[in-house]
């Protein structure tokens, strides 16, 4: 089900009030059906795959504690199993129609007639999310840093809650099952702080991003070889807007969602085009998934012991960090970020967009000792623009379609003949420029203005209902489900 | 906060929106009329009373002109943008140089004009005409504005979109525009006609709603008229904070500029090909005050307008100036402020008469 929809509005309604009104028994399998009803509103035929997911490690990660510590080569069995199964599903839905194209065009540059078929496989709707976090509870298990779940309800409901879902955040198994166990009650703030969040989400998505989309497909569709440096510019900004809009819409609704729900939803987004490194923009952009990343992936190949995982941003708590070999740490970044890429879809430009990102936080690792030495390159200011045009042009492979054309934008950022010639009308940078000042303008509402304000009742209320009216009135003007937001397709 | 006073503030907020919206979907806001301006009217030819002038363009509106055009006599189609289809102060009885000429020449005539249509979009046109009207000349005006669009609107080619069009050339902007083409198909078309077959439930759950609240509510259906209004202030603020006005120079865009010219050769190689006799001509500009373009931009322009109509063997003429500054008049204020501005594209009944004739001499050299 798609958020943005009258659909879901009229289901998110008449669920909300199904679930305060039963008993806790009834209210997980109300639940329960209503996450398979919100999933089989796109294709009810793809919830088997979820569901095969979920009982592979439902089954295993209970065999895996039940076996004992000494046993290292039956657990390892195990987990072999249920990576086997999760990762085999990903590798089929989303990453099969790839490797038999690569395949064939190898061949065909070899001169072999040797051909795989070419598979027409529809991506289920996702299956990145929930099989990341049905593989990092199993691991979580395995590491003893949480104990199994034994009701397969409850653990269904963890995988399958609608709210996080489709794009996450990515949960962590022992969060949520300890919420839904926990059986809230209901509260008035819960009701009020999960719509205010509705609000923000739907608004991001409906009157920001869904109007920004059609100004970067037409820019995106401009053959690469006429843009300029600029316009590579302007275009790399306007889908880190589009893409940050419509990604931190749906975080939005979907933390909301479970607040009204009485469930706590760790947030994905903090302003990350505020950040003023690499390394802080990822512990502001999809924090779910960078801290998933760091966890499961980054931490282990580093050859460092994770002694308990968290879902949100920053370094996870792990051991023996310090004996860890240079060497070592640039290859677990290099292939983090190259997984990373390729998580997000099937094709080498995202592979690049991984790769762009370990080269420049390898970068900053690099010159740390001489910033340390030269205080203006630690200026906030700097910091952050440098970090901002390295963000927003990291969008370049991410939203263009083959390899060839992302390197003949990027080339365009070093022809200085041609560096401010605009092929795009006058309109295309002027949005582009005012959604930078809007950015910063709520930022800093956010950070310097919101604080003082909630301390003045009056003035408080009176700018409250201004802004809710705003939102709601734009929201409901320009609701329409004409887009699905970009990280269904991941 | 406390919560009780929040959803005080939410229902408030809910309230005074629902009061807004009520109040704005009153309004009446005709947006072609805005696009124009007070002063042009759109006008659109006929002959003996039937439509032989097409803007946009579905399959009602399609099978219309058809059914009374004769596609076997000979054709002289013409294209245009809304200098084509507007009239400035017009007077009862009052026609466009289409209707004009129509009354004079013996050929068949007919006309596809759309507002700040492209050069691609004229190309589109063109290849979706050529297979449907007998074709004998084609006439196309080439606006210095007009190679500032880009990109293909479905509205005024929605009939050829549903039938599946395509332009038959391997050169890269034919590629560019079959993709465009394609994808319209698809979101378009495909989605439009989705009653017969919705692919997943929530279409089809979605589109029953919104068939209920359509029909049972007006709000819901002046939404897009809301939306409508607050993109025209959104665009009117922007002119007022940039001081953006008809007379500010709009310079040329090199890749859209490119492209344009492209599929300008592409209907010119096309005509040849099929023994089409091709009139390329500068439309009149208003010239008694200063030109919204860059000076030496515009005469490259012209220049390479003429060298491509001498390279197809089209005829070429260069009509700015044949109407006078009279003739011409104001538009709608473009920015927040009531003061009219000039209006560089559309001229009075009178003007339209100078380019007929012109057009007449022209056709039958």
């Amino acid at each position: 089900m798609i958020f943005n929809s009258v659909t879901f509005l009229l289901y998110f309604v008449l669920v909300s009030i199904l679930y305060w009104v039963l008993a806790p028994k009834p209210r997980y399998w109300m639940l329960f059906i209503a996450s398979l009803a919100f999933y089989g509103f796109w294709r009810w035929e793809y919830l088997g795959v979820m569901i095969l997911s979920a009982a592979t490690d439902y089954i295993t990660a209970q065999k895996i504690y039940d076996t004992p510590v000494e046993n290292t080569k039956k657990r390892k069995l195990l987990l072999a199993i249920t990576l086997i199964i999760n990762l085999g599903l990903l590798v089929y839905f989303k990453y099969l129609m790839f490797f038999s194209a690569n395949f064939n065009q190898v061949m065909n540059s070899l001169g072999s007639s040797i051909r795989l078929p070419y598979w027409n496989i529809i991506l289920p709707f996702g299956i990145s999310f929930y099989t990341f976090e049905t593989i990092s509870y199993t691991l979580d298990v395995y590491r003893g840093h949480t104990k199994p779940e034994r009701s397969f309800l409850i653990y269904s409901l963890f995988v399958s809650f609608f709210p996080k879902l489709v794009a996450g955040p990515i949960q962590r198994a022992a969060d949520l099952i300890g919420q839904l166990r926990a059986r809230p009650v209901f509260q008035l703030d819960f009701l009020v702080s999960g719509i205010e969040r509705i609000l923000y989400g739907l608004f991001l998505k409906v009157v920001l991003a869904d109007n920004i989309a059609p100004l970067v497909d037409e820019a995106y569709a401009i053959p690469a070889q006429q843009l300029s440096g600029i316009d590579v510019f302007t275009i790399a900004f306007l889908f880190g807007f589009q893409i940050y809009f419509d990604f931190s819409a749906y975080s939005h609704i979907a933390v909301g969602a479970a607040k009204v729900l009485g469930i706590h939803i760790p947030e994905n987004f903090n302003f990350p085009y505020i950040a003023t490194s690499l390394k802080d923009f990822w512990k502001r952009w999809h924090i779910s998934l960078s801290s998933w990343i760091r966890d499961y992936l980054y931490l282990p190949l580093c050859g460092i012991k994770v002694v308990a995982s968290k879902g949100i941003g920053g370094i996870g708590q792990s051991l023996n960090e310090q004996d860890i070999s240079s060497g070592r740490k640039n290859f677990a970044l290099f292939s983090t970020w190259a997984i990373m890429g390729f998580w997000h879809g099937a094709n080498w430009t995202f592979v690049i967009w991984g790769i762009y990102h370990a080269i420049f936080i390898y970068l900053e690792r690099l010159l740390k000792p001489i910033r340390s030495k030269w205080s203006i390159l630690n200026n906030s200011l700097i910091c952050w623009f440098f970090t901002l045009c390295v963000a927003m042009l990291s969008w370049i492979p991410f939203r263009t379609t083959t390899v060839h054309e992302t390197l003949i934008k990027y080339q365009a950022l070093f022809k200085f003949g041609s560096l401010v010639n605009r092929g795009m009308r006058e309109n295309t940078y002027l949005i582009t420029g005012m959604l930078l000042l809007i950015f910063l303008i709520s930022w800093f509402s956010d950070e310097y203005i919101k604080v003082k304000l909630e301390t003045k009742l009056v003035p408080n209320s009176i700018w409250l209902v201004a802004k809710y009216s705003i939102i709601i009135i734009l929201t409901f003007v320009f609701l329409r489900p004409i887009n699905q937001f970009i990280y269904f397709q991941f | 906060m406390k919560p009780t006073l929040h959803i005080f503030i939410l229902i408030l907020a809910i309230t005074l929106s629902a009061i807004y919206v009520n109040t704005i979907s009153k309004l009446k806001v005709n947006f072609a009329d805005q696009a124009l301006g007070s002063e042009t009217k759109r006008y659109t030819a006929k002959k003996a009373e039937y439509s032989i002038h097409a803007v946009e363009l579905d399959s009602v509106v399609y099978s219309s002109i058809i059914q009374h055009f004769d596609t076997t006599t000979n054709t002289i189609f013409f294209l245009g943008n809304s200098q084509t289809h507007s009239i400035n102060q017009i007077k009862p009885g009052e026609v466009n140089y289409i209707e004009l000429l129509s009354n004079r020449v013996s050929n068949n005539v007919f006309c596809h004009s759309m507002p700040n249509g492209s050069l691609q979009e004229f190309l589109v046109s063109f290849t979706g005409w050529k297979n449907r009207l007998n074709i004998s000349h084609v006439v196309i005006p080439i606006f210095m504005d007009d190679l500032r669009e880009d990109g293909i609107r479905p509205f005024f080619i929605e009939n050829f979109l549903s039938s599946g069009i395509k332009i038959s050339d391997n050169s890269e902007v034919a590629k560019k525009i079959n993709l465009e083409l394609d994808r319209l198909k698809r979101t378009v078309i495909d989605t439009s006609s989705k009653d017969l077959h919705y692919i997943t439930l929530q279409d089809r759950v979605e589109k029953w709603l919104i068939d209920i609240l359509t029909e049972n509510t007006i709000i819901w259906n002046q939404r897009e008229n809301i939306r409508g209004t607050v993109f025209l202030k959104l665009y009117e603020w922007r002119n007022s904070i940039f001081n953006i006005n008809a007379t500010t120079k709009r310079r040329m865009i090199p890749g859209r500029y490119k492209d344009n010219f492209k599929a300008l050769e592409e209907i010119l190689r096309t005509a040849t090909k099929n023994n089409i006799s091709s009139f390329v001509y500068i439309p009149p500009i208003r010239n008694d005050v200063e030109l919204p373009y860059d000076t030496l931009e515009y005469d490259t322009f012209k220049k390479e307008v003429e060298g491509l109509a001498i390279k197809y063997n089209a005829k070429f003429r260069n009509w700015e100036n044949i109407v006078p500054g009279i003739l011409w008049g104001y538009k709608k204020s473009t920015n927040a402020s009531d003061k009219p501005e000039l209006d560089f594209m559309h001229f009075q009944a009178a003007g339209h008469k100078i380019l007929a004739d012109s057009l007449y001499n022209f056709l039958n050299q």
